[in-house]
């Protein structure tokens, strides 16, 4: 053995005698979500054992405790199509002010403008998983090649800590991640255009209708120049404006949907009709002149009766 | 006491050990030892089967630790890799400030890449065989051959002790 090899092996055996005491951890509840907390005192392994029974579980995920770990698909399912908070609420995540280091969470994804952010590491295990679901909150479009595509972008940091940029092995991974960028990308366009993509929100209210419509939360004060906001609760609301506008009494509508109120069936087809006819005039659905037509006449028709009823009332 | 309880008391030292020299942070170490202990306990059926739940175990805590990529930040240890190139045998400073071999053996150990780190400390310090080594770190054995090779001729180059094997060869 040379003098670096020995010289290892004693800083080896020195150091290791520093190494921490055995200490136990206790679950404690945070803000909804279960963490494992460090005790302060070195304890005997049968709490070991309880605070990792306890702590391994995040909200109502049970099955963590019995040893049926989820699968990358039955996570992914539970959050397909959901815009971020409501993914967040599925899983049971609770968000909080990105406003300051937390080293007990190795993955956050910060969600909106408002800077909330959740921590993934509870997600899941695998780390292409919480990348997935992290876009996801983060409002991408997630498509069927995108966690194989996560899978990728992994290989690829991890081979770059150990091979020189220039390798081969590194040239095919990035050829590979580039690839599956591509494919993700048009699977999305092709998510995004197919059918009219307007989702049906007859009989939801509240952040359900924000949802559905995939408006990020926003809090009333940050909202000063948006033209049509509603609250669904205490200062929390959405922006749609892009949605209706210049409709007012599509607005309104909207407004009374999102803040509680269902509409009655002639204000959900003039509304549906308002926001088929908006999408389609913002590119947000494949323009068709005769649909056109039809919703311009029945918007029209529509608004007369509605101002009827409103006179009689 | 169950199985698991008593597989905990007898191996949660030694893995704390591996964990403080992979991570070079207490912190950090506890943090691993608990989330490879966690991983353990949901595939407990699994571990106890296995020919030698130990080595089982210390592979999830090797495997665990190369994936914490996202925690680098906290897993190596601040060094000023100047301060200790300007401490090489010809150019130390006054005796009462020197870093000794074993303290700057140590910062620059932290300083190599993950798998290189990791074969290092299970050669050096759990006296693993290069198949058992790779099985640990996911890789085949001629790799660990070169993580091993890279790593001490990393640490060769930057160590007092390198210095004075240069000089005397």
């Amino acid at each position: 053995m040379n003098p670096t090899e020995e010289l290892l092996r004693q800083t080896l055996h020195h150091h290791a005698q520093d190494a921490p005491l055995v200490q136990t951890y206790q679950p404690i509840k945070s803000k909804g979500r279960h963490l494992m907390a460090r005790w302060m005192v070195p304890v005997a392994a049968a709490a070991v054992t309880a605070a990792v029974v306890g702590g391994i579980a995040w909200s109502d995920r049970q099955e963590s405790i019995t040893g049926a770990e989820p699968t990358a698909s039955d996570v992914l399912d539970r959050v397909h199509g959901l815009s971020g908070p409501v993914v967040a609420e599925t899983l049971g995540l609770e968000g909080e002010p990105d406003t300051k280091a937390d080293v007990s969470c190795q993955y956050w994804v910060v969600a909106d403008q408002n800077g909330v952010r959740y921590c993934l590491d509870s997600v899941s295990d695998d780390q292409a998983v919480q990348m997935v679901v992290g876009w996801q909150i983060g409002g991408r479009t997630v498509t069927a090649s995108s966690l194989e595509y996560a899978r990728a972008l992994i290989a690829l940091y991890a081979a770059q800590e150990t091979t020189q940029d220039d390798h081969p092995s590194i040239r095919d991974l990035r050829e590979r991640v580039a690839e599956l960028k591509d494919i993700v990308q048009r699977e999305a366009r092709a998510q995004e255009d197919s059918g009219t993509g307007l989702p049906d929100i007859r009989g939801l209210t509240g952040e359900d209708v924000g949802v559905a419509l995939r408006l990020q939360p926003m809090q009333t004060a940050d909202q000063p120049g948006c033209q049509a906001f509603a609250e669904y609760q205490n200062g929390i609301g959405f922006c749609y404006e892009k949605l209706t506008w210049p409709d007012r009494p599509a607005s309104y509508i909207l407004g009374k949907q999102i803040t509680g109120h269902a509409p009655t069936d002639p204000e959900a087809d003039y509304l549906a009709a308002v926001l088929e006819l908006n999408a389609m005039n913002d590119g947000r659905i494949e323009y068709d002149a005769g649909r056109e037509a039809e919703l311009t006449a029945l918007i029209t028709a529509l608004r007369t009766q509605l101002e009827t009823r409103r006179t009689g009332d | 006491m169950d199985d698991f309880e008593a597989f905990v008391h007898a191996n949660a030292p030694a893995l704390a050990g591996v964990a403080y020299l992979l991570c070079g942070h207490r912190q950090t170490a506890e943090d691993l030892v608990q989330a490879t202990l966690a991983k353990v306990h949901r595939s407990w059926e699994r571990v106890q089967t296995a020919d030698r739940p130990d080595a089982y175990v210390q592979q999830i805590l090797f495997r665990e630790y190369l994936s914490w990529r996202r925690r680098r930040s906290t897993t190596e240890l601040p060094t000023d890799t100047h301060r200790l190139l300007d401490q090489r045998p010809d150019q130390r400073a006054p005796a009462a400030d020197r870093v000794s071999e074993t303290d700057a053996m140590w910062q620059l150990l932290h300083q190599l890449p993950r798998q290189q780190k990791a074969a290092l400390v299970m050669r050096f310090y759990l006296d693993l065989p290069d198949p058992e080594i790779a099985t640990n770190l996911g890789c085949a054995p001629a790799t660990v051959r070169s993580h091993i090779s890279r790593g001490l001729q990393t640490l060769r180059t930057l160590t007092p002790t390198a210095q004075s094997e240069g000089l005397t060869q």
